[in-house]
């Protein structure tokens, strides 16, 4: 599926996510943070891969580049074959709207809206019809199995509930790239396994997954585990300890 | 967990009262302490409260400070002062041959007999005397007064001239010099303000001043001098001189004073030693601090007021007392303002409380009971209200000090120190009351702070109760049946007392208001969608802005329907003097010798001088019928009225006006009225009538009635009483015209005669003449008002004064009113208020929503996210208050409309229509109204989108 040194084997324009060589450096003179150096880093369609480090490798900083919310250094970042670095504000809106979604820890929805506006606001964004916006918004609820939820607000859902709300926003449209920073890490273990499940079925559908997570354990649904330290890949396994993997291996 | 503990926990073992007093008290000083640290934190924050609700308290404070001092300058203390000036300290304002007793301003004084009683004589000493009994270490300088005319124009003025040694630096401060300088020579003047302004001369003319005869009039020329500057003293109409321009001029004893410089301050016992030398004299020790046993106007020995004495003045004192109903209206519109300020500083308390939140949760978690947290915001709300009000009290004190530089302008020579009275302070903790006013709905909810909810950083509002909204409602309702039962009677304090319930009630609907809205709000668009859940999720503070913008939205309203209520009716019954664009002017004949008037002439040199300057111009004559008329020895009165009416100067020789519906008094303000002569253009140009048979009736001889109910069967009947000096009627002659009517509404003439028409005898001279002049197509009605004007200034100069036209020329303009101006401030009074409390809040919903923000970045928001929901949460602030307010303005509106509604009843013809109460116009200034409640919102979300950047927050660091 993938050599130890996958980044070179996957070529340019076959993964849905393409890091070459990125480098982000916050602030300059002595002060300044190298974040990332020299990221390397593809993930391909059905891909879902865990990225694990200490806090403040840069692992978010990873995150907010392939979405397009910060611009690299150096190096170059590519999603669905697009530089990001050659488009504007207006249009890397655009590509979030349409090919990337993202779930972070907490504070994902906006407790203004209902789960149901929630999940159709990448498509109200875009200027989808109401209706339409709504209609696919029930279909991604019912998909991470909340359809019961679609008029409830945030406030009045526990966190597994609000965190799979956010997975169906991240999917809704015809976006193929889910960012999670560490969806996770506000939930106990057992709904954290439900998030981490349907995140992998969502992968094993054909989407593609970049997963920050600082748990072995969840690191174990990945198809591959990207190590990071002091803003550089440290190593990289091939495959994971996933409890599939158990089963077959043994 | 929230907080259940009873409002006031339970001691948990006995502690003595005062032990309980004492300690709520150290509890509210470490309350305060912190208070104040955080309100120094949180400087801006601070400012902005304090200035709200500084600005209004400052004006009423600034009012009571002016009056107070305004009054000191009325009294007699500060009018010594003000003659003693700021170089001397005391001045001699007599001198007797006796022992004399004073009151310690000298406003009383005179001899005492022999058993130390106040004589009703005495006799002034001559003043070379009275000069040598000035102690010789006192150095002095003398100021006298004399009286002469001074002529300017036609008119003469008889003035004092204050004469004295400009150049002594003793005479410093007696006067304040407001154009050019004092005089240095015998041949320099100056003129005070009101003075100046009379005469109307510059500065750098010559005047020439005369004695007066017995009759006051101007005499022989005495001197000339030029006027070098314009300084007001403490007397007014007084002309300041050097000695030497005035003959002989040494002045009498009894216009003569010493201004003194004595080596200390004279006291009042060195006052009292002086009157035993028999002089009476003020200083500005006793002045400062009058001695305590005896009032400073009265006459007053070592210890005690003397008995009696010759007429003691009597200190003047201003009455505040105010009827009850007044006092409850005026109590009312009080209470709106508070209410107003304490809105408008709402959402700077809400913020406070969302700030402190996690404090309060902190202190909530270690045992603070729900009084604790109230008291913490209500502490930090009486640490701004004290701000305020000290603000208030300098603020006050500073603006009545700087105006005081401006004194001089106003003819006042000094201005004191600001006087603070004790009134200043009660006036200045309205700040205090309104700020704690403000603070009160946070501080409940903090009393109710939910600890984790808080930890975890919720926002703190309480639940929707909907018994408020119901209170809400009953106190709409209520204050509806109020202002109706004031409006239905026209009566202003149930007006006021509904219009306070109406708002309060107003206020307390909002919650539900806002919280529909939101949940009705599904289909708006994103931005809006978000700004109206997030204004129901924030409910305090959109509440406290929501209510500020519709009570302010409520006032105007309720003005402009009130006011366009009232210039529909003022405009239904205004009755014009004569056809639009028609020129009318008067003229009499003002000189000696009424017999000799020639009108014709004058006339005919009017008309020669329009048709120059106004090339085409029609003109209309028409004179008065009735007036003055010398019967023999006796001046007596014959004036014409209809039978049925009393004389219309039978009343203490005063005449009657308007008052009355059918008896054809003149308004005081037209000098044509009841019966006119005039001629055919007249009458056109004035009533705008031209039918052929009207003409014919005018040359005929017969009369044209303007009033119905003055024609009886044809005929108009016409009486002339003859009143003798005393003012009795003398006799009552009545005369029957054939008549026809032309019923047309014109203020002036009721009764309409022809030139040819012969009148009995004795029916008077014809009086004033008036011109009504119809200027050719092409000028504007200005430019023709101007050419009459110059014409009828031309005649005056012409004749040497004795034609004089009367006022001004009048140009019919039809009903005019300058109302546009007002009702345009009060729009942009709301716009304004809205927009500080749509802003204020918007600026913190844009705060609040950074995390939401930066979720919609992530999901794909375009970067204008952020402009449009701070653009959307404006216009919801705004939107409601304004809505809100418009509707609910129009009851209170249509109060006022009763209310100042035109109480005008049509006087009748000729007569101007008047005041009654009640109303039944109702006017609603609809395009004024659509401003506000469209407008104004849309206005302030534009500029919400203009200030707010773009940039949303991209990325965040959740770790
Ligand atoms: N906006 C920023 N300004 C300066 N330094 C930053 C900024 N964002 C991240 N960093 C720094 O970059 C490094 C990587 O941060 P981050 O990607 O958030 O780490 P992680 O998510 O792995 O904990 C850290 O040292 C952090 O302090
Ligand atoms: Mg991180």
């Amino acid at each position: 599926m993938s050599t130890p040194n996958g980044v070179s084997a996957m070529g340019t324009g076959s993964g849905v996510l393409v890091l070459a060589d990125v480098t982000r450096v916050h602030g300059r003179g002595p002060t300044a943070v190298h974040a990332l150096r020299g990221v390397s880093l593809t993930v391909g369609a059905g891909e879902l891969v865990a990225v694990m480090g200490p806090s403040g490798s840069g692992k978010s900083t990873l995150l907010n580049l392939a979405g397009g919310l910060d611009h690299a250094t150096a190096g170059m970042v590519a999603v669905e074959d697009m530089d990001l670095d050659a488009l504007s504000a207006a249009q890397l809106a655009a590509v979030r709207r349409r090919h990337v979604g993202y779930v972070f820890q907490d504070l994902n929805l906006i407790p203004a809206l209902t789960a149901a506006e929630n999940v159709s606001l990448p498509l109200e964004l875009d200027g989808a019809t109401a209706c339409i916006a709504r209609r696919q918004a029930r279909e991604a609820l019912a998909e991470v199995g909340l359809l019961e939820l679609v008029d409830r607000f945030p406030d009045d859902m526990s966190g597994g509930q609000q965190q799979r709300v956010a997975i169906a926003r991240a999917l809704v449209g015809d976006r193929r790239l889910i960012l999670a920073d560490e969806p996770t890490g506000a939930l106990d273990s057992e709904t954290g396994e439900e998030v981490l499940r349907l995140l992998r079925a969502r992968c094993d559908a054909g989407a593609a997954g970049l997963l920050v997570t600082h748990e072995a354990r969840h690191a174990g649904w990945a198809d591959r585990v990207v190590f990071l330290r002091d803003g550089a890949v440290v190593d990289e396994t091939a495959y994971a300890v996933t409890p599939q993997a158990i089963a077959t291996s043994s | 967990m929230t907080i259940t503990a009873p409002e006031e926990a339970p001691p948990q073992r006995p502690v003595p009262a005062t032990g309980g007093v004492r300690r709520w008290w150290r509890s509210w000083r470490v309350a305060l302490r912190v208070a104040r640290r955080d309100a120094w934190r949180d400087k801006w924050r601070s400012l902005l409260v304090v200035a709200i609700i500084l600005a209004p308290v400052a004006v009423l404070t600034t009012i009571d400070v002016y009056v107070r001092t305004d009054n000191l300058t009325r009294s007699a203390a500060w009018q010594g002062m003000e003659r003693i000036g700021t170089a001397a300290n005391a001045r001699v304002v007599a001198g007797f041959t006796r022992p004399a007793a004073q009151s310690p301003d000298a406003s009383t004084y005179s001899t005492l007999t022999r058993d130390g009683r106040l004589s009703d004589w005495s006799t002034d000493l001559a003043v070379l005397k009275v000069q040598a009994l000035l102690p010789p270490e006192w150095r002095t300088t003398r100021i006298w007064t004399d009286t002469v005319t001074v002529r300017s124009g036609q008119s003469e003025w008889g003035v004092n001239v204050a004469v004295g040694d400009t150049r002594d630096p003793l005479v410093a401060g007696t006067y304040a010099v407001v154009e050019g300088r004092l005089p240095v020579t015998p041949s320099e003047v100056v003129l005070d303000t009101e003075l100046a302004n009379s005469l109307d001369l510059p500065v750098g003319s010559p005047l020439v001043l005369y004695s007066q005869d017995q009759n006051g009039n101007a005499g022989q020329p005495l001197g000339q001098a030029t006027i070098i500057g314009i300084a007001n003293g403490p007397e007014s109409f007084t002309i300041g001189a050097m000695p030497g321009l005035l003959p002989g001029d040494a002045g009498t004893a009894m216009t003569t004073s010493w201004l003194v410089e004595t080596p200390s301050p004279l006291t009042w016992s060195d006052i009292r030693a002086q009157n035993q030398r028999g002089l009476v004299l003020t200083s500005r020790s006793v002045l400062t601090d009058p001695p305590a046993f005896c009032a400073i106007d009265q006459a007053c020995m070592d210890d005690a007021p003397l008995p009696s004495g010759p007429d003691a003045g009597e200190a003047g004192s201003i009455n505040l007392s105010m009827r009850p109903d007044e006092a409850a209206a005026l109590a009312a519109v009080g209470m709106l303002a508070l209410l107003q300020v304490a809105l408008m500083a709402g959402p700077a308390f809400a913020v406070s409380l969302r700030r402190r939140q996690r404090d309060l949760a902190l202190i909530g978690a270690n045992g603070g009971t729900p009084t604790d947290l109230r008291r913490a915001i209500l502490s930090s709300a009486l640490v701004l209200g004290l701000v305020a009000a000290g603000t208030a009290v300098a603020v006050a004190w500073l603006i009545v000090r700087l105006g005081g530089m401006l004194a001089p302008r106003f003819g006042k020579s000094m201005w004191p120190n600001p006087v603070l009275a004790p009134e200043v302070v009660a006036v200045a903790l309205v700040a205090v009351i309104a700020a704690v006013a403000a603070a009160w709905v946070p501080a409940r909810i903090a009393g109710r702070t939910d600890v984790l909810h808080a930890l975890r950083g919720r926002r703190p509002s309480g639940p929707l109760r909907h018994w408020v909204a119901g209170l809400g409602a009953g106190l709409v309702a209520g204050g509806t049946g109020l202002i109706a039962i004031g409006a239905v009677l026209a009566e202003a304090v149930s007006i006021t007392l509904g219009l306070l319930t109406f708002q309060v009630g107003t206020i307390l609907l909002v919650p539900w208001l806002v919280n529909a809205l939101a949940r009705g709000g599904r289909r708006l668009p994103l931005s809006l969608r978000l700004a109206t859940r997030d204004a129901a999720r924030s409910r305090m503070r959109t509440v406290a802005a929501v209510s500020a913008v519709a009570a302010a939205a409520i006032g105007a309203t309720a003005t402009l329907v009130g006011t366009a209520s009232n210039v529909a009716g003022r405009s239904h019954f205004y009755a014009p003097r004569a056809q639009p664009g028609v020129v009318l002017a008067d003229i009499t004949y003002a000189g000696e010798h009424p017999e000799r008037a020639d009108p014709e002439r004058a006339v005919a040199a009017l008309r020669a001088q329009l048709a120059e300057s106004l090339p085409g111009a029609t003109i209309g004559v028409a004179r008065q019928l009735g007036g003055y008329a010398a019967n023999g020895n006796q001046n007596t009165t014959v004036v014409l009225h209809l039978p049925d009416c009393p004389h219309p100067m039978a009343e203490d020789g005063m005449p009657l006006t308007g008052s009355s519906e059918d008896c054809m008094y003149s308004s005081p303000n037209y000098t044509l009225s009841g019966v006119v002569r005039a001629d055919d253009q007249w009458y056109a140009a004035v009533t705008g009538d031209t039918r052929p048979e009207m003409r014919a009736a005018l040359a005929t001889g017969e009369a044209i009635v303007l009033d119905p109910q003055a024609l009886q069967d044809g005929t108009v009947e016409l009486a002339t009483t003859t009143l003798d000096d005393n003012g009795e009627t003398a006799s009552i002659r009545t005369t029957a015209l054939p008549a026809r009517l032309a019923a047309f509404n014109i203020v002036g003439p009721r009764v309409i005669v022809g030139p040819s028409t012969t009148l009995p005898k004795g029916w008077g001279r014809d009086g004033t003449v008036s011109v009504a002049v119809v200027p050719p197509a092409g000028p504007d009605g200005s430019s023709a008002q101007a050419a009459v004007e110059a014409a009828t200034g031309a005649l005056s100069a012409g004749t040497g004064g004795r034609w004089t036209r009367s006022g001004h020329a009048y140009l019919e303009a039809g009903y005019q009113d300058d109302l546009r101006v007002v009702l345009g401030l009060l729009v942009a009074g709301t716009l304004a208020l809205a927009l500080f409390a749509a802003l204020s809040v918007t600026a913190l919903a844009l705060v609040d929503a950074r995390p939401d923000l930066a979720t919609m970045a992530a999901v794909g928001a375009p970067p204008r996210s952020r402009r449009t929901y701070a653009a959307a949460s404006a216009l919801v602030v705004a939107g409601l208050g304004c809505v809100v307010g418009v509707v609910a303005g129009l009851v209170p509106g249509w109060a006022l409309a009763r209310l100042w509604g035109v109480g005008w009843q049509s006087g009748g013809a000729g007569v101007e229509g008047h005041q009654i109460p009640g109303s039944d116009f109702f006017t609603v200034p609809w395009l004024m109204l659509l401003a506000i409640a469209v407008g104004v919102p849309l206005i302030t979300a534009a500029v919400a989108w203009t200030f707010t950047r773009s940039r949303i927050p991209l990325t965040r660091r959740t770790d």
